[in-house]
């Protein structure tokens, strides 16, 4: 079973051959090989959101990652621990800011937990702490909010800051 | 005929205002214009130019758009300089991240404020299936477990 490799395609036609075993943290591909039965000799697995670029960054962070026992399942009832990001996760992910979405969309998409975990836990360390205007800087985002709009949505808040 | 469904689009949303564009319907022909329909739209200015662009992903913009000539080129490099990468993740996505990795202390004093889209997204029901103000009149905000509990 080890050593078997599977192609991945990315939307601009470039294939890759990667570990099925790593492939298998994605749990959209390991359900293409398992559930629909899908032999690893069949040609390419097609991934038409991912481009290439990216899809080589998600096998590079896979690859990394192979050993890694599977993920908790998500806890409602408690805010993660955002400091929690190993140091090779930090430096994987010292990316421009499209590159970063564009990892959460394709983790979204390959339903990779591991990957989605880290990439939002970078995002949310970018919003914690912040003023609102800070926010808008870090993601060049407009403000399309009226001054008595903001006013209002400020007042109706007020009660939690308070302390 | 595809184009003028851009053009009316477009100027549908110039009339009302540029603040509303996010509401106004997509102009979702635009998604499905091929290479060799891109080169025959010869007349629009820059302006309308980056608005349809605006709609396309970066990939096709760097794909097509570049290639096509100096004023495409320029227009889709300036869309791709202004582009905001977070307005591309979905709402669903950014609910995800707001649930599970930010506390409501976060979300109430700063997050809200931010845009119309993200206070329409914290205001989604999920987020607040469990509300705890006893433990926020304490000061404790990173659980929503009741305190006794903890």
């Amino acid at each position: 079973m080890a050593g078997n490799k599977i192609k991945l395609q990315s939307n601009d036609g470039d294939t890759f051959d990667v570990d099925v075993e790593i492939a298998k943290q994605s749990a959209t591909i390991k359900t293409m090989l398992e559930d629909l039965g899908m032999s690893e000799e069949d040609d390419v697995i097609p991934l038409p959101n991912v481009n290439s670029a990216i899809l080589k960054k998600v096998i590079q962070w896979a690859t990394h990652h192979k050993d890694d026992p599977p993920p908790p399942e998500d806890d409602e009832n408690r805010e993660k621990n955002l400091s929690d990001i190993s140091s090779w996760d930090q430096d994987f992910l010292k990316v421009d800011q499209g590159t970063l979405f564009e990892l959460i969309l394709a983790a979204n998409y390959l339903d990779i937990k591991g990957l989605l975990d880290v990439t939002c836990k970078t995002v949310a360390n970018m919003i914690k702490g912040r003023t609102p205007e800070e926010i808008r800087r870090q993601f060049n985002i407009k403000n399309d909010f009226t001054p008595q709009e903001e006013e209002q949505i400020k007042k109706e808040n007020e009660w939690c800051e308070e302390k | 005929m595809r184009i003028e469904v851009i053009k009316m689009t477009l100027q549908k949303r110039e009339n009302s205002g540029n603040n509303l564009v996010p509401q106004i319907e997509r102009p979702l022909k635009i998604y499905i214009i091929s290479y060799e329909q891109l080169i025959t739209i010869n007349h629009f200015s820059d302006k309308i130019l980056q608005n349809i662009m605006k709609y396309l992903s970066n990939q096709q913009i760097k794909q097509s758009c570049l290639l096509i000539n100096k004023q495409w080129n320029q227009c889709a490099l300036e869309v791709l300089q202004n582009r905001c990468p977070i307005s591309q993740i979905p709402n669903e996505i950014l609910l995800h991240l707001f649930t599970f990795y930010l506390n409501p202390l976060d979300l109430l004093i700063s997050s809200i404020r931010v845009n119309k889209r993200w206070k329409m997204i914290i205001k989604d029901k999920t987020i607040w299936k469990i509300v705890n103000p006893i433990n926020w009149a304490k000061g404790i905000w990173n659980s929503n477990i009741p305190s006794e509990d903890l």
